[in-house]
């Protein structure tokens, strides 16, 4: 649905480009040629508004917690202020806009906690996912022969794996001991989620890379910058890299949301993050045994995460529209 | 660096030394097969055996159909791709086996014009970006904004596109953005691929004039490669005619027109439309078939399964020839087993009857066969020769 309304908006996009560029005198810098084209999309800027209040919220959340209300996520709520007589936590009120959870936590403070989780999980292991992804499948797709075999088969093998087993293999082994796995380089808690995930997700990008990269090296440009003397990391960062920013933007966002969900997933395995971080994966895990009785515990979270993940979309689909220059043909 | 001056040392060396000379140059593209090991099954023959030379401040044409290994002779030139054999000299130094790291300096003398404007430029970079690359790569000192805008001017671009992308731009102006990036280190030889084919004659004569004008003001040498025998003409000084990957004909651009000595280079020129050729040959020589296979090219002179001259020879008339000058039309099914059964099992058999043993044994030598007009073939066309009555001879 995002991919045709952003078609929408792109066709009105066009009226307006000819006459922007036919009236300035002086270039445009590409910065604002992008900015004029992201403008026109409404829906990705609606998705980036969420982006930045949600990074807003999370940022602010020790702030929210100490001063607005008072308490932060693992304080249990004093003298049964947010349980009933049976013990059983309250809903959304006035005080605790969320309701609470069965330990009688805000689960408004949890939830905009649970967000700094999701997004520096979701972002850095997307981060180093696309670094890895992005050298490796340059390389193999430049370079070709042998290269190519070993890192495509390389891809293969780890696409092979059964993601989940391994990856609650891993966080169990590395969160045995305080010093981690790997020679002590992956800690327990955070860092362990954020490697597993990076470690299960750079092969999707290191494919489109691979492919995008076998079809460009083959282009005529390609050509005439070796007749002029570039070397192979200038071809293939200044040259062939720049080709590829509309793929990999498009499969960075779709890979950001689908993180944020592993995380949440792991963690509702009870892996994850440790106990008392919050995150929206184990909130959701927790809720899920008091669903009849305590429905806020499943919804705050849950809508949470599918907003994020929509936002990243939407994002996404608005980058690519402006980021491709030939959308202004 | 200043674009303008004329570096004395390499005028003074004009029509000495050549620029650029080519030996026996040769390139063979492997078919391979086989899934895991690949095993070479055969060869294209892209270029066999091209020797030539340009001297500086001449500008020599390429000309051949589709498929005679012309851009394949440009990329071996310019280095782009290695050849299998024969040998590059340039400006005095063997370039044949010289690693790409250690070409970089000889790239600065030596630059390319791509055939496809829309291709040649990267679609992401902007045009300060494309223009501005070769002073980057080899890290020349100064404002490279300033060099890049000056280049955009000498090429007849507005300096204020500086930012903008090359999708804003039609044909002729990209190919002037391919120009300005090969003018801008100054080289002594540009080869130029096709740089007008992708583009309408209107636009066609302003880049040729644009080179014109760049050849009188920085001294440069071509070598100009094009299928367009009305382009070539103009701009060239001498011109080698390529078949099949083999050069079978080079001479002054007005003496090849004028008197064509390899039957071949005859019917290429007899394709001109008549409009724009004044050549002496008046009727059109349609050859026979197809330019064969180069995976598995005849043997002796490639053109004899084709050569309406070796037939003359052997005193038989060819068919199709001579039904076409008499206004007669060959049906298409009659074409096709023509051809079938010249390319059948018995090919041989049948051509021995036709064609001399020499054009068929032997590869003729690229030889001199008047003053400055080398052509190989074993029965050249004699001055003011007629292909069309030869063959119904």
């Amino acid at each position: 649905m995002a991919q045709v309304q952003s078609e929408v908006l792109t066709e009105q996009a066009i009226p307006t480009d000819p006459s922007e560029v036919g009236a300035v005198v002086v270039g445009k810098s590409p910065w604002q040629l992008f900015w004029g084209r992201f403008r026109q999309d409404k829906l990705a800027f609606v998705g980036l508004g969420f982006i930045v209040f949600l990074v807003l919220l999370s940022l602010g959340a020790p702030l929210i917690a100490k001063y607005v209300t008072g308490r932060g996520p693992n304080d249990l709520s004093l003298a049964r202020e947010m349980t009933n007589d049976f013990g059983l936590p309250l809903g959304p009120n006035g005080t605790y806009w969320f309701g609470a959870d069965r330990s009688g936590r805000d689960l408004f403070i949890r939830v905009i906690y649970g967000a700094r989780t999701s997004l520096i999980v979701g972002l850095v292991a997307t981060a180093i996912a696309v670094a890895i992804g992005v050298t490796l499948g340059i390389i193999a797709g430049y370079f070709r022969g042998w290269v190519d075999t070993f890192i495509s088969r390389t891809i293969d093998i780890v696409l092979s794996m059964p993601l989940l087993l391994f990856a609650i293999g891993i966080v169990s082994t590395c969160s045995a001991t305080r010093v981690g796995c790997f020679g002590g380089l992956v800690k327990p808690g955070l860092p362990v989620v954020i490697f597993v995930i990076a470690l299960f997700s750079w092969p999707n990008i290191a494919r489109i890379v691979r492919g995008n990269t076998l079809s460009i090296r083959e282009r005529e440009f390609i050509e005439a910058s070796r007749s002029l003397g570039a070397g192979n990391r200038r071809i293939m960062f200044r040259e062939v890299l720049p080709n590829l920013v509309a793929p990999i933007i498009v499969y960075s966002t779709l890979i950001i949301p689908t993180n944020i969900i592993f995380e949440a997933a792991l963690s509702f395995l009870g892996l994850g993050v440790p106990q008392t971080t919050p995150s929206w994966g184990r909130m959701l895990s927790d809720a899920a045994q008091v669903f009849e009785v305590a429905w806020w515990m499943m919804v705050f979270p849950g809508v949470f995460l599918f907003l994020t993940t929509l936002a990243f979309n939407l994002v996404g689909d608005g980058l690519r529209d402006a980021l491709d220059p030939r959308t202004g043909r | 660096m200043s674009l303008t001056s004329v570096d004395p040392a390499s005028s003074e060396k004009r029509s000495d030394e050549p620029l650029l000379r080519v030996e026996n140059l040769t390139k063979y593209f492997p078919i391979r097969s086989g899934i895991l090991l690949q095993r070479e099954v055969a060869r294209v023959h892209a270029v066999e055996d091209v020797s030539f030379s340009i001297h500086p401040g001449e500008t020599v044409g390429l000309v051949g159909e589709s498929g005679c290994g012309k851009s394949t002779t440009a990329r071996l030139v310019t280095r782009l791709l290695d050849p299998t054999s024969g040998k590059i000299t340039f400006e005095g130094r063997d370039i044949t086996k010289t690693s790409q790291r250690e070409l970089r300096p000889v790239r600065r003398d030596m630059q390319i014009i791509f055939q496809d404007p829309y291709a040649s430029l990267n679609p992401r970079q902007t045009i300060g970006q494309i223009v501005g690359a070769p002073f980057r790569i080899h890290k020349t000192e100064g404002d490279t904004k300033k060099k890049v805008q000056d280049l955009m001017e000498r090429t007849g671009l507005n300096p204020e596109h500086y930012n903008r992308y090359p999708h804003e731009f039609s044909g002729g102006q990209r190919q002037r953005i391919g120009v300005a990036r090969a003018l801008a280190l100054r080289p002594k030889l540009i080869v130029c691929d096709e740089p007008v084919s992708a583009l309408d004659v209107s636009i066609q004569a302003q880049i040729l004039n644009l080179l014109e004008d760049l050849q009188d003001e920085f001294n440069l040498t071509y070598l100009f490669i094009s299928h367009d025998l009305g382009v070539v003409r103009h701009v060239s000084d001498r011109i080698a005619v390529m078949y099949l990957g083999r050069v079978v004909e080079v001479a002054g651009a007005d003496e090849l027109y004028e008197n064509p000595k390899h039957p071949y280079t005859a019917a290429l020129l007899s394709a001109v439309p008549k409009e724009h050729s004044d050549t002496s040959i008046s009727e059109r020589i349609v050859l026979q078939g197809d330019v064969p296979s180069p995976v598995d090219p005849p043997s002796g002179c490639s053109f004899h399964p084709r050569c309406p001259k070796a037939r003359a020879v052997m005193g038989k008339s060819v068919q199709l020839t001579s039904e076409q000058a008499e206004g007669g039309q060959v049906s298409l099914e009659e074409a096709a087993a023509r051809t079938a059964a010249r390319d059948g099992d018995d090919r041989s058999v049948d051509l021995s009857q036709e064609v001399p043993e020499n054009c068929r044994k032997e590869i003729p030598p690229l030889g001199e066969v008047q003053k400055e007009h080398f052509t190989a073939c074993w029965y050249p066309l004699e001055e003011g020769e007629k292909l069309q009555q030869a063959a119904k001879a």
